[in-house]
């Protein structure tokens, strides 16, 4: 509960602000003690349209807008920040759809190693979440990359990653023509 | 398959690669009725918050669910 309390954004109805209730002296107070993004905000439901900007402001005064890239810091797995993480397991998606869980995970550990495989499969399921990666395949088991996905990793050259993509699809029509023959039924 | 991980590896080990900085996600909690509050951030964050991608918490712990047992991670 800790740790996610300091990453969360409170939003409540101002008709709440001011009641001796168990939720203002229990979890809010400990949101308002421990979350970087604190405290409550107060909104009022009643006024259309309902006026945001309070959680604008917080949200882009907490993560400003940085217009400047960083560049990505090989190393391994449990030295990557949970951002790279997920950038990673989309762009092995982007390379590799359809491509099922074991097979992103083996990927992602044969790189980076000693990949969580529990955390590896929350981060897939959130890039699920996102609408940046859909479930495909008869039983939902595999994976394919949205066309709508924005990457959390860039790269200068994009020539080297469209060659191994063309690889990629050669190695499955030679090899696991299952895979092959679901790119032309399940890429968005 | 050894040299098309080889060379998979090569694009994240390269000086080439870059972590964008403009990405956050937002989980958001709260109704789920026509009326709430969090359907009307939805729409008011797609253009006041465009570094962010909103999505519905319970999302992702709907895949998370139902492919396998659920467990969870704070990441």
């Amino acid at each position: 509960m800790t740790s996610i309390c300091t990453k969360l954004l409170v939003v409540n109805n101002i008709a709440h602000q001011a009641t001796n209730s168990f939720v203002n002296y229990g979890p809010l107070a400990e949101v308002n003690a421990t979350s970087i993004l604190r405290p409550v905000i107060y909104l009022d439901p009643t006024i259309t349209p309902v006026n945001f900007a309070p959680v604008q402001q917080r949200l882009l005064t907490i993560f400003p807008t940085i217009k400047h890239r960083r560049r990505f810091a090989f190393g391994s797995y449990d030295e990557l920040s949970p951002i790279a993480r997920l950038g990673i397991v989309l762009v092995i998606v982007q390379l590799f759809y359809p491509i099922s869980f074991d097979d992103i995970f083996s990927v992602v550990n044969s790189i980076f190693g000693s990949a969580n495989l529990e955390e590896v499969n929350h981060l897939i399921s959130l890039t699920v979440a996102v609408g940046y990666v859909h479930r495909v395949g008869d039983l939902d088991d595999l994976f394919s990359i949205d066309s709508s996905a924005k990457p959390l990793l860039e790269f200068k050259k994009s020539d080297e990653r469209d060659r191994i993509r063309i690889s990629v699809i050669d190695f499955y029509r030679e090899h696991f023509t299952e895979l092959y023959d679901l790119l032309h039924t399940s890429v968005p | 398959m050894r040299v098309l991980l080889d060379q998979v590896a090569h694009i994240f080990t390269s000086t080439d690669a870059y972590l964008t900085a403009d990405r956050h996600l937002l989980f958001l909690c709260g109704g789920s009725d026509a009326a709430s509050l969090r359907k009307q951030f939805m729409t008011y964050a797609e253009v006041a918050l465009p570094s962010f991608r909103v999505f519905l918490a319970e999302s992702a712990a709907k895949d998370i669910t139902h492919f396998g047992p659920p467990t969870f991670l704070p990441i």
